[in-house]
């Protein structure tokens, strides 16, 4: 219980300034509080509620032995945690800890201010974390808050509304705001994104990978996370030819298929119809050494090689979103002269399993004439038999889950088709492997890129014919051609579809599609804004990039011309309001005097100033003296003749 | 500020009462000599019905002026010495039993008087000080349970000792405020303590004097300096003023509105007495210094400036709108 004696005021000025500090470091840690190790969060908490207890309760604070002990306790906790003292995680967390501990010591402006510059300072830590729409939308209040704390913190009323100091830190703030812009527009880039300090912040990407199993691929079709963004620059290809090529499986090993251990270097030749199609990827995070690229890749960013697979390989795991331009041709085949090893490596199968399938595809090689019947007996049989396309497949056990597959359940997602299809052609002899990367994506009708998802991830096959190369054979086009030609919603039972409400109401669609929209350009144009953009932005503005001195000169342009602004606002919004005619007169009277050096001083009263006037220049004192006792009725008795004033003023002329 | 402003005198129908107030002026400037600024502002105070604080050293005639003013106003007078052994008794009286009656009867003190020259307040124990100001305040006592008002008009006029003297006790920040103005006298010039030295014996002289106003006429008086117009112009002065006190980092604290609301009864009653029609902005600057010295402290924590000096400040510091 409080006791209800009053207070004094230094009691009341310290509490306010904790409970201040307490908001603003609350504030602050509260986004990354789920990034750092969960005891720097539950000791950061017990702290701020001891040092709570303290003020209202009267709990002792910890002497300074005990936070020497704790401070060094937290500096081993969290090398401890970290194996570092240095680091985005490890230095936050630090600062968090001591900053608490700070709390035990804070007393007076000085250390309270110290406090929430901490704070403010954990608060720009988020971004280390985090760079999207929400975190950034909820930075503007919280940095409102944290310099109205500040605001708080010193003003010497403690009875003030605290909701003053916010107004005033909004008039602070956003005078700052133009200035802040102009900066981030103008100042240079250092190359490499803003907050890339290399945080493993993408563990646990949901995504494709270099292996396929059943399952691996329905598992994506949950998640409309998304992939990547295209925009194609001229006409896109429709929707069948929008197959995105990550990698390709050669082997199996019974249950799963993977690329493979043999490096596929080289290059294979390029059979290409049909005009180029050109495009800017911008891949999300995806952990793989794998650029997307429309089936088949040509022109190729720099730093990326292409393989004899045609796939596109960068040196570095792709931890963090990158944006490159492709050309592809969607009508090509690629490998027409590969080599019989090469062929011969994508004939493998493991030995005694799935005895069926092996059996159908001996007996579809005895009958064919040619590899293109086999492979058109096989998408025969997916199309002719009733199998069906399902997110459900149920699960397959066993040595010989193709058979399984094949001949008893006959329920599966693309990964069973591509991968039931690759099986029967090596096992009839037609080199085949399979693909996997993504089909299809939408258009957002906002801004014109495409949205790759998760959802639209898929897996096809491509089988090796002589006078062709590889030519690319979707299975699950056989068993549901909806699938390719209209995507995954329309190809799946309704009740399986993911994003099921999305499509059944419009509106809803619309707000992810804004919300898609407004994502992409943060992205393309806030988090992506490094020297490229903003050579392109000087090159528009018609400055120079690189002349330091033309570069200080418009920044000290735009910001004093800014600064002025605000002065002229502040000017504005002070002005003394418009003067009735006598006071006019008056002012004009006085300036007549002013050039005969007797300028009225502005806290001059009326009778003094003609007092003085008259002692100096005796010849004018009638005249001064009438006026000034007509302006002095007019003015503070609300009574006198102004027409008279106006014919006096303006009949003296010193 | 004794300039001729007849041209914006307007016939007020307390002209005659305003000639007396003059009159006074003029008798206690002969016995006073050289204090005129000082004994019409004084005088302004008493027709605001404020209470007034003199304060200076020893020996500058402090007392001589309060038994001028009591004098020449004609008001019942009562005297009180502040010593360090003065009791609230011994202001406000008391009950005592009384034998042949078989009951208490109460004596009042000699606070029961129109105008109560307290000498050396600031000699007196806090005990005895606020007996005196809760006094001036209420304007009525309550001894025993029973409230008795104190006459009409009540004015106070105390002096006391600059606080650096010993044996004193200082007035707080709270109690100062119950005066309406602050006075110093300083020393006389040159010429006026030629005149002092040469002239008679003060003391006698005020025993000559003879009451010029009554009691009702400066009840009169006070109504008609409420009546003086104020302009919107003035208020918007006045409001700068107290403004500039409040936001400028100089003062520890700005003025409060009870402050500002003195400051316009006595430029009102300054105007009475200087025959302006409306007051006009030297009205306020002329009794600014008096009724905000003692309410202002500036920040700088310097052994405070001189009263004198931070209203000069304040006044040259914000322009007349």
């Amino acid at each position: 219980m409080n006791s209800a004696l009053p207070l004094n005021l230094e009691t009341r000025m310290e509490r306010l300034r904790l409970s201040w500090a307490l908001v603003a470091l609350g504030i602050m840690v509260l986004p990354q509080a789920l990034h750092l190790a969960p005891w720097v969060i539950a000791v950061a908490l017990l702290i701020a509620l001891w040092r709570l207890a303290a003020a209202y309760r009267g709990w002792p604070l910890f002497n300074r032995y005990l936070r020497l002990g704790l401070g060094l306790a937290a500096f081993l906790g969290v090398y401890l945690t970290y194996r570092t003292l240095n680091g985005p995680e490890a230095g936050t967390a630090l600062l968090i800890l001591l900053a608490t501990l700070k709390l035990m010591e804070a007393k007076g402006l000085r250390d309270y201010f110290l406090l929430l510059v901490i704070a403010l300072f954990i608060g720009i830590a988020n971004f280390l974390y985090d760079q999207t729409i929400p975190l950034a939308l909820y930075m503007v209040p919280a940095v409102w808050l944290a310099t109205a704390a500040l605001l708080n913190v010193a003003h010497p009323d403690v009875t003030r509304p605290p909701m003053a100091a916010m107004k005033t830190a909004a008039k602070l703030l956003l005078p700052a705001l133009p200035v802040a812009v102009v900066l981030f527009l103008l100042f240079p880039r250092v190359p490499g994104p803003l907050w890339g300090i290399g945080l493993p912040q993408h563990s646990g990407v949901t995504g494709l990978s270099t292996h396929m199993a059943p399952g691996s691929i329905s598992e994506l079709a949950a998640s409309d996370a998304i992939a990547f963004r295209v925009k194609f620059s001229g006409g896109a290809p429709p929707p069948a030819q929008l197959y995105w090529r990550a990698l390709v499986l050669h082997d199996y090993d019974g249950r799963s298929w993977s690329i493979g251990d043999v490096p596929w270097a080289g290059h294979a030749q390029l059979i290409s119809r049909g005009m180029p199609v050109r495009y800017e990827v911008t891949l999300e995070p995806n952990d793989l050494r794998v650029l997307y690229t429309l089936d088949l890749p040509v022109e190729i960013p720099a730093d990326a090689r292409l393989t004899a697979d045609h796939e596109v390989i960068v040196p570095q795991m792709v931890t963090e979103r990158k944006r490159y331009s492709v050309v592809s041709y969607t009508d090509s085949n690629y490998g027409a002269g590969a080599s019989a090893w090469m062929r011969d490596r994508d004939l493998l199968l493991p030995q005694r399993i799935d005895p069926h399938a092996r059996a159908l595809a001996q007996q579809w090689k005895a009958a064919a004439e040619s590899p293109q019947q086999i492979v058109q007996d096989a998408l025969r049989m997916f199309h002719d038999q009733p199998f069906s396309y399902t997110l459900q497949p149920g699960k397959l056990t066993g040595r010989n889950q193709i058979d399984q597959f094949l001949f008893d359940t006959r329920r599966g997602f693309c990964e069973h088709y591509a991968g039931a299809f690759v099986f029967l052609m090596r096992a009839a002899g037609v080199p085949a492997h399979v693909v996997i990367g993504y089909q299809g994506g939408t258009r957002n009708p906002l801004d014109g890129y495409y949205s790759v998802r998760q959802e639209d991830a898929h897996a096809w096959a491509e089988v090796w014919l002589a006078d062709r190369g590889w030519v690319r054979v979707d299975p699950t086009a056989a068993v549901d051609p909806a699938r390719v030609d209209e995507g995954l919603a329309a190809a799946l039972p309704a009740s399986e579809v993911p994003g099921y409400l999305f499509r059944a109401h419009p509106w809803l669609g619309e707000i992810r599609n804004t919300w898609d929209a407004a994502n992409n350009g943060w992205n393309q144009w806030v988090l992506a804004y490094g020297p490229a953009l903003q050579q392109r932005f000087y090159a528009r503005l018609g400055l120079q990039y690189g002349n330091w001195l033309q570069l200080a000169l418009v920044l000290l342009l735009l910001i004093g011309g800014l600064l002025a602004l605000v002065w002229l606002v502040l000017i504005w919004r002070h002005r003394p309001p418009r003067s009735p005619a006598v006071d006019r007169q008056y002012r004009r009277f006085c300036q007549r005097l002013a050039r005969r050096g007797l300028a009225r001083k502005p806290y001059e009263g009326p009778f003094d100033y003609a007092e003085r006037v008259g002692r100096s220049r005796p010849e004018w004192h009638a005249q001064v003296r009438a006026i000034t006792s007509l302006y002095a009725a007019l003015r503070y008795s609300g009574t006198g003749n102004p027409q008279e004033f106006s014919r006096l003023v303006a009949a003296f002329h010193p | 500020m004794s300039h001729d402003r007849t041209a914006a005198a307007r016939d007020l129908p307390a002209n005659a009462l305003v000639h007396k107030v003059n009159t006074i002026i003029a008798q206690a400037n002969a016995i006073i000599l050289g204090k005129e600024p000082q004994i019409r502002l004084g005088l302004v105070c008493l027709i605001t019905g404020g209470h007034l604080l003199i304060e200076d050293i020893p020996g500058v005639g402090k007392t001589t002026l309060a038994q001028t003013l009591a004098r020449l106003l004609g008001l019942s007078y009562q005297r009180i010495q502040f010593t360090s052994d003065l009791l609230p008794a011994d202001i406000i009286g008391a009950s005592i039993y009384e034998q042949q009656n078989s009951g208490f009867r109460f004596h009042p003190g000699p606070i029961f008087a129109q105008l109560i020259l307290a000498d050396e307040v600031n000699r007196a124990t806090p005990k005895a000080q606020s007996a005196l100001l809760e006094a001036m305040e209420e304007r009525q006592v309550t001894v025993d349970g029973v409230t008795r008002p104190l006459p009409q008009p009540f004015f106070v006029i105390a002096t006391q000792n600059p606080l650096h003297q010993v044996g004193t006790f200082p007035l707080p920040e709270s109690q100062l405020d119950r005066f309406l103005m602050r006075l110093e006298l300083g020393y006389p010039d040159e010429r006026a303590e030629h005149d002092l030295l040469q002239g008679r014996d003060r003391r006698e002289l005020l025993r000559d004097l003879q009451p010029v106003l009554s009691a009702h006429e400066l009840l009169a008086l006070r109504e008609t300096a409420l009546q003086v117009h104020v302009s919107e112009a003035l208020l918007q002065y006045l409001q700068a003023l107290v403004r500039h006190t409040r936001e400028s980092p100089r003062y520890e604290t700005g003025l409060s509105p009870r402050a500002a609301i003195a400051l316009k009864h006595a430029a009102q009653a300054q105007a009475l007495l200087m025959g302006h029609a409306g007051v006009v902005p030297e009205d306020l600057q002329t009794v600014l210094p008096g009724v905000v010295g003692h309410r202002l402290r500036t920040r700088s924590g310097r052994e405070s400036a001189a009263p004198a000096a931070v209203a000069q400040q304040l006044l040259e510091a914000v322009p007349i709108p």
